[in-house]
């Protein structure tokens, strides 16, 4: 037969012909309980390194969220007093092991819905890059609802909306150092401002050059309502001299990097030349942040952090489960197997057979 | 059709004025479309067609939703793209396979033809054919329309006519003209007709025809004899003339070929129903995060930070806002890319069914060919075949296979060792005959062979020697051809003689009478003057008949006979006893007379010649018998075997009679001796409903004593229970307890059973038989049979045919095949599957279609889960922020999901998959049960992938969140921020589908490799590029810097390799302890693929077969079908005065 009479001839292909080499990964006792051993072997001492290494990060948690109300103080602070005139809460607490260098400041939100979608909508990021000056109350409305213009007076808020609004406005001194019989031995462990925020982070921020301004501008401009009440330089407004660098601000770039989940950190502050030595410290906390209002806490945390970040046990802790059960399991399936295997493509077993 | 048509009650066709016939006809074309789509509609069908789809109508309406602004958390143009996208890639499917619709349409409707206007010959295109138009048709050519016949190049008008288009029979049909057109013979005369044809309104009953021809006055009746189809050829005659009387989709062909109906699967079905489950679990977190939401707004923290200025302004507008928030946010947890995909995958899979060297057939070049590549998975579930038998089980080929002469057994097979030692070939018959003298038994056999019968036999152009014969009868044909290896050349009949090439010696026989066959008779006998001068009868019929009229010495052969008989019937061979006997001239000359007497009678004339011939039809010599096979196409008995030991039940519906159709049903071995056969006999039913209902109340009371009470008593059709949708439906296992029955029953018969009243009780004595064979069954019934299956039996129906007259059963069945083995068959443009050979029906529904099933089932329920996974996700996030709708992950992140990152795995899944290969499913045909009851792809499945996704989006949700605790913070004291941990997630996510994909599929290649590590490769690889990219390009300002951040970041990889990890975890282990301690038949026959174990027990089944055939042997002791598939009220007379030794006029 010549090829002219069959050119509807398929190609004989491994491909047409569904015969392309494969392999059948079936699971039987020969493969799975190597995997299982495998994954014990491989899990096991990375959960425990991993564990360790968390165990290995230092961190004290300091929640000062009641210190205005005038009860004990939860542990670990040893004591605190508050200053109800400055709203400065003093917070003294004791470190017990060297920090060591790089260690950070944080202060802890919980129970604030950082990722609630209207609040997370809520800015412009033109007002933040470009310095934009918005001349259209609907364009500005469109981007910072509820907070984007004062309702009243009709001036737009600079920086507008609901994540600049809420901007964390408690304050943390430098730790002062305290000898052992509780004097301030005058030493102090500063953290910087500088260097906390993404380099991503500054470049979307932008400094309006406020000499540049009319009055006009300028006073079109007013600050957020909490930060009207929350930052005493800004109670009555924008001047030439108080007007916000958000470019420089860093803290205010950590913040509107919005979290995650409703329980977070936020990076304040950190030292990376000297290491935190034991002994008594306390911190000056100017006190203003409203959590009440909402609910939640607000702490301070020292840390530093290992080789794998900060501090977290859990993920080691799931390494050593997994890989326990694992070769637990392995150990399990391989007795079995050695002392009554299956015969494998046990024709016996067919259905149509036995019946 | 126009009303005042309709109240006609015939049409009025005037021969040779055009004008008044387009005033009446103007809107008839001869144009035909089988076409879907025109330029103009396509638009507005195809939308409507795809808009019929829930889930496209559920896209649609997202994405309408998200253009409102403010209410859609992710872009607004997320669900609008992709929509589209799907859509122009279902569009052009539709548009690339009408346009192959169109392009045969266009080759029809273009065939030249000649028409007969003003005394000449005009060349048209089909489609310019108009009602009342005369045309010439020549040798060869395919009718345009529906003609009645004016005159032929033949004598007495005759013309033969192939008509296997119409039901796949290719032996020729006789058709003659009227007396008063025959004289015809020019274009000149043919334009001169003048007078007009009533003719039936148009219809699709392709046997009957009624009409009235009027010419000068005179009307002359017209009736199926003068009635030439569209779609069948004119043969082995040069020419004819006809009047065109119906065109276009008027024509009885067209009308019989209903428009294609869309066949929607019943794994579609079953898809369509989990979208809309999926809906309402869409529903339910939609209005749960809605009053969450709404819950929400009276804590604190909406109050003081999220609504600082104002008095609480919550309003229902914003309940209404926030439910249609998260209607977006979760809608695609329906997949918007499983409808597209599982178009693909299946377009794919019908590709590699045409593509398959098992389904080609070398002989005609054909492939398999996948005409609705939609239905492929349901190859898988077919529980109910119901095949045709000529040219479907048959090859329509009769051939002289074997003979007893004198109680010798003679054979065809030319090689001795292949027969019985006993036999002797045919070979040495010719050389006994060349020695034997006139009177040897062994001469007259063959002298009866090439004598007594209906055949005329046609000269080659080509060659002068060759003759072809054209009988109505295939077997007679067989015989004549069969006297041909004994060189007895049938060379010319003349209306009173036929001459025989014997050795090369032309001897002259002068018939004298003829006996017609009738189904009463069951012979035929002719009466002939021999060269010798002998006058001798020779009689040809059933066994039984031509028995009871034997001399007494004229059964010495008898015994043997009988003994062979019943061996070649057991073979499924068709069988006709041959007897002779000299006729003194004094008996003839008293019985001519009775016979012309009888002859000329005009009151039961055909009573009167039966009587008449049973003076003559007595004392009869018994010369021997013959075996016909009926040729069965390669591999037939091994296919129905096969396909039984499946599960499958086949039904033969047929229009042969009801000896050959059982004798058919031996042969392909799908009834057997042992059966027990009910038979709907007409004596004993009296043709009439009662008769037919008590009848099957009788059996079914018999057969149902033998069932176990709880079958016996169990309604019948089995309700649909939601069980069934649930688990997989039960096996019917009732058969088990009753012995082999076979039900044979007749159009007649069938008439009756199917009328309301009848039909659940025949189908229920039907669903008990282990054979069904239906026989002289109209195309109508054979399409009402399929259905009464598939309306009240939850089973999948499967219709294989290869004529017209199967058309309708092939649209009724769930998947209709044609076979494609001759040219342009009607049936195979008609059906979802065309292939060359039944046999082909194994590799196709065993291997093909379990795959198909398998895998798509995997591609549906894998897609549910995997998108359960992702958006769960979200769910569970939103009670982490507030029901406040945001998302987790970027939104064309979210998008990509389904376009890119887990589009690949469902399609190579679809594509490649193979949990077991060819060789093992042809082995083990038992697997494919699981198809039928639908154990693969049924409710409980989807529920328990719903839960896996569940189940792996709550585990995944819980350790992020726990490993992320309070922000992740990265080695330099950075924290993380949301979009990092949303892009973590979906990496996790992307990571425990993929590894779930893995785990589903059972064959790994390099393509599956490939698309499972590729997609988690491109993740990782765009992620970064996106990262930077998306920010530039304002696609994804929120992603800004976190390129920087989550590569350097040791957690993210650390949770990205365990959470995966621990997601699959349970997977893994379920699926190897159900191997290990719930072993079913599928695991055991993939490790002896994989290991290659050796099944010796599987190959008794054949060894048991062999004993099954000796025992049938010796059992043989029923039915013998006899060799007579000859039309009653046949052309016989027609052909007697037929003379080849005329010349033909030219017709022009």
């Amino acid at each position: 037969m010549t090829t002219k009479l069959q050119k509807n001839r398929p190609a004989d292909t491994a491909f047409k012909q569904q015969k392309l080499k494969s392999w059948q990964p079936l699971l039987t006792p020969k493969n799975v309980i190597p995997i299982f051993l495998i994954i014990g072997i491989l899990f096991l001492p990375i959960g425990i390194a991993l564990y360790l290494s968390s165990e290995s990060v230092k961190e004290i948690v300091l929640d000062y969220t009641n210190c205005s109300k005038g009860v004990a103080p939860p542990v670990p602070i040893q004591r605190w007093t508050y200053d109800e005139a400055n709203k400065i809460c003093t917070v003294y607490f004791k470190i017990f092991e060297v920090y060591e260098k790089p260690v950070y400041l944080y202060y802890r939100l919980t129970n604030f819905y950082q990722n609630h979608r209207d609040y997370t909508k809520s800015y412009s990021p033109e007002q933040l890059k470009a310095g934009t000056i918005y001349t259209n109350k609907g364009e500005i409305e469109s981007k910072c609802s509820p907070l984007d213009f004062d309702k009243k007076t009709g001036k737009q808020y600079y920086p507008c909306g609901l994540i600049a609004n809420s901007f964390f406005s408690d304050t943390f001194s430098p730790l002062n150092k305290y000898d052992d019989n509780d004097v301030s031995t005058g030493e102090q462990y500063i953290f910087t401002e500088s260097g906390i925020s993404w380099s991503s982070d500054r470049d979307k921020y932008k400094n309006i050059d406020v000499n540049s301004l009319t009055d006009d501008q300028l006073n079109s401009l007013i600050p957020p309502k909490n930060w009207q009440k929350d930052f005493p330089q800004y109670k009555n407004g924008y001047t030439r001299e108080n007007f916000p660098k958000l470019a420089d601000m860093e803290r205010f770039q950590v913040w509107m990097r919005v979290a995650g989940l409703p329980n977070f950190r936020k990076l304040y502050g950190q030292n990376k030349i000297q290491n935190l030595y034991t002994g008594l410290y306390s911190i000056e906390i100017y006190d203003v942040y409203d959590v009440d209002g909402f609910g939640g806490t607000k702490s301070v945390i020292i840390s530093n952090v290992s080789a794998f970040g900060g501090k977290n046990p859990f993920l080691g802790i799931g390494y050593i489960i997994i890989g326990g059960i694992s070769l637990l399991l392995g150990i399990i399936f391989l007795i079995k197997n050695m002392i009554n295997p299956r015969k494998l493509g046990d024709t016996n077993y067919l259905s149509y057979k036995t019946q | 059709m126009s009303k005042s048509q309709l109240n006609e009650p015939e049409r009025i066709i005037y021969l040779n004025d055009s004008e008044k016939n387009l005033l009446k006809y103007k809107k008839e074309s001869n144009y035909i479309s089988t076409s879907k789509y025109t330029i103009y509609s396509f638009i507005f069908i195809f939308l409507k067609e795809q808009f019929s789809k829930y889930a496209n109508v559920f896209f649609l309406f997202t994405a309408l939703l998200q253009q409102i602004p403010n209410v859609s958390p992710t872009n607004r143009w997320t669900t609008a793209i992709p929509l589209v996208f799907v859509l122009s890639v279902t569009a052009v499917k539709e548009i690339f396979e009408d346009y192959k619709r169109h392009k045969t349409d266009n080759e029809v409707n273009n065939r030249k033809i000649q028409v007969i206007e003003n005394n000449s010959i005009n060349i048209k295109t089909w489609n310019d054919v108009k009602v009342g138009d005369i045309v010439r048709v020549e040798n060869d050519e395919y009718f345009p329309a529906d003609l009645i016949l004016l005159s032929s190049s033949e004598p007495d008008t005759l013309c033969y006519i192939e008509t296997s288009n119409l039901d796949g029979e290719t032996n020729l049909k006789i058709k003659q003209g009227l007396v008063e057109t025959s004289n015809i013979l020019t274009p000149e005369l043919a334009s001169q007709m003048k007078g007009l044809i009533k003719s039936e309104q148009p219809n699709n009953r392709l046997y009957n025809y009624d009409g009235v021809i009027i010419l000068n006055d005179k009307s002359f009746p017209l009736d199926p004899t003068q009635l030439l189809l569209r779609g069948a050829k004119l043969k082995n005659t040069q020419w004819i003339y006809g009047v065109v009387i119906t065109t276009g989709h008027n024509t009885k062909l067209l009308r019989n070929s209903n428009k294609t109906p869309i066949k929607k699967t019943s794994v579609e079905h079953m898809t369509n129903y989990q979208i809309v489950f999926l809906f309402g679990i869409l529903l339910v977190l939609s209005l749960t995060c809605t009053i969450g939401y709404f819950l929400r707004q009276d804590k604190s923290f909406e109050k003081t930070v999220l609504h600082p200025t104002e008095e609480n302004s919550f309003s229902i507008k914003d309940i209404i806002l926030g439910f249609l928030t998260f209607i977006v946010l979760y809608n695609n947890l329906i997949p918007i890319s499983l409808i597209v995909t599982m178009e693909f995958v299946k377009y794919c899979i019908s590709i590699l069914i045409n593509n398959d060297m098992d389904m080609y057939y070398d002989v005609m070049d054909t492939t398999a060919q996948c005409r609705t590549s939609s239905l492929v998975e349901e190859l898988g579930q077919v529980e109910y075949i119901f095949s045709d038998k000529t040219g479907t089980l048959t090859c329509n080929i009769m051939e002289f296979k074997k003979c007893s002469i004198a109680g010798e057994k003679y054979t065809r097979s030319t090689k001795k060792n292949d027969g019985p030692i006993n036999e002797i070939t045919f070979d040495e018959l010719k050389g006994d005959l060349k020695d034997a003298d006139f009177n040897d038994v062994i001469y007259q056999f063959v002298t009866l062979l090439s004598v007594c019968h209906t055949v005329i036999p046609e000269q080659d152009e080509n060659d002068p020697s060759v003759y072809n014969y054209q009988a109505s009868s295939p077997d007679e044909g067989a015989l004549v051809k069969g006297a041909l290896l004994f060189d007895f050349k049938f060379t010319t009949r003349k209306p009173h003689s036929v001459i025989v090439n014997v050795n090369g010696q032309d001897l002259e026989y002068e018939i004298l009478n003829v006996c017609e066959f009738n189904s009463t008779r069951k012979r035929m006998s002719t009466i002939v003057k021999c060269p010798n001068g002998e006058i001798k009868i020779y009689c040809k019929g059933a066994d039984t008949v031509i028995f009871e009229r034997l001399a007494k010495n004229g059964n010495i052969y008898m015994d043997k006979t009988i003994e062979h008989l019943e061996e070649y019937a057991s073979e499924g061979l068709r069988t006709l006893c041959l007897a002779t006997r000299t006729i003194s001239p004094e008996e003839y000359e008293t019985w001519s007379k009775i016979f012309d007497a009888a002859s000329t009678t005009l009151v039961n004339r055909e009573e009167e010649l039966s009587k008449a011939a049973e003076l003559i039809e007595k004392d009869l010599f018994l010369l021997g018998a013959t075996a016909i096979e009926d040729k069965l196409q390669d591999g037939i008995p091994e296919t129905i075997t096969t396909l039984s030991q499946a599960g499958i039940k086949i039904w033969i519906l047929t229009g042969d009679k009801q000896e050959t159709a059982i004798n058919i049903g031996l042969s392909c071995q799908l009834i057997n001796n042992e059966m027990e056969l009910i038979i709907f006999d007409d004596e004993v039913i009296k043709g009439t409903s009662q008769g037919v209902s008590e009848f099957i109340d009788s059996q079914l009371s018999t057969i149902k004593q033998k069932l176990p009470k709880k079958y016996a008593e169990a309604e019948f059709p089995p309700k649909i229970t939601f069980r069934n949708k649930w688990i997989g439906k039960e096996e019917d296992i009732r058969q088990k307890f009753i012995p082999p029955t076979g039900l044979v029953i007749d159009g007649k018969m069938l008439e009756y059973a199917l009328r309301d009243e009848n039909k659940i009780k025949f189908l229920e004595l039907a669903t008990l038989c282990q054979a069904v064979i239906c026989c002289r069954v109209s195309p109508l019934q054979k399409a009402l049979v399929v259905k009464l299956v598939k309306n009240n039996i939850d089973a999948i129906t499967l219709a294989i045919g290869d004529g017209a007259n199967d058309v309708g059963m092939i649209q009724a069945a769930h998947v209709g095949v044609g076979i494609n083995g001759m040219e342009g068959l009607q049936a195979a443009r008609a059906a979802d599957f065309a292939i060359s050979q039944f046999r082909f029906l194994r590799k196709l529904l065993l291997v093909h279609g379990s795959w198909a099933y398998s895998r798509l089932s995997k591609l549906i329920l894998y897609s549910f889960y995997k998108n359960l996974t992702l958006y769960l996700t979200q769910f569970w996030y939103s009670f982490n922020n507030g029901f406040s709708g945001q998302t987790i992950y970027e939104s064309w992140t979210l998008t990509s999901y389904n376009v890119i990152f887990t589009v690949f795995p469902p399609i190579v899944m679809g594509f490649f998959d193979q949990f077991l290969n060819a060789i093992y499913l042809n082995k083990y045909p038992k697997l494919y049960k699981e198809g039928f009851l639908g154990k693969k792809f049924n409710i409980s499945l989807f529920v328990a992938w719903a839960l896996n996704g569940i189940y792996h989006s709550l585990l995944l949700y819980l350790l992020i969140k726990n490993i992320w605790f309070e922000s992740q913070i990265d080695p330099n004291g950075d924290i993380g921020n949301h979009w990092m941990l949303g892009s973590t997630l979906f990496t996790c996510v992307l990571g425990t589908v993929l590894l779930k994909a893995g785990l589903t599929m059972d064959k790994w290649n390099k393509y599956t490799t490939l698309a499972i590590v590729g997609s988690y490769a491109c993740w990782i690889i765009l992620l970064p590029i996106y990262c930077y990219i998306g920010p530039l390009i304002n696609l994804s300002p929120e992603l800004d810097g976190m390129e920087k951040k989550i590569y350097s970041s040791s957690i993210f990889w650390f949770s990205v390799i365990i959470i995966p990890c621990v997601c699959i975890f349970r997977d893994y282990i379920w699926k190897f302890m159900s191997r290990e301690y719930f072993t079913t038949d599928k695991h055991v026959i993939q490790e002896m693929q994989k290991y290659i174990i050796d099944d010796y027990s599987a190959d008794q089944s054949w060894y048991q077969k062999a004993v099954g055939k000796v025992k049938l042997i010796n059992h043989m002791r029923k039915s013998r079908g006899f060799a007579f598939s000859q039309l009653e009220s046949g052309p016989a007379d027609i052909i007697r005065i037929y003379d080849t030794t005329k010349r033909k006029p030219s017709g022009k």
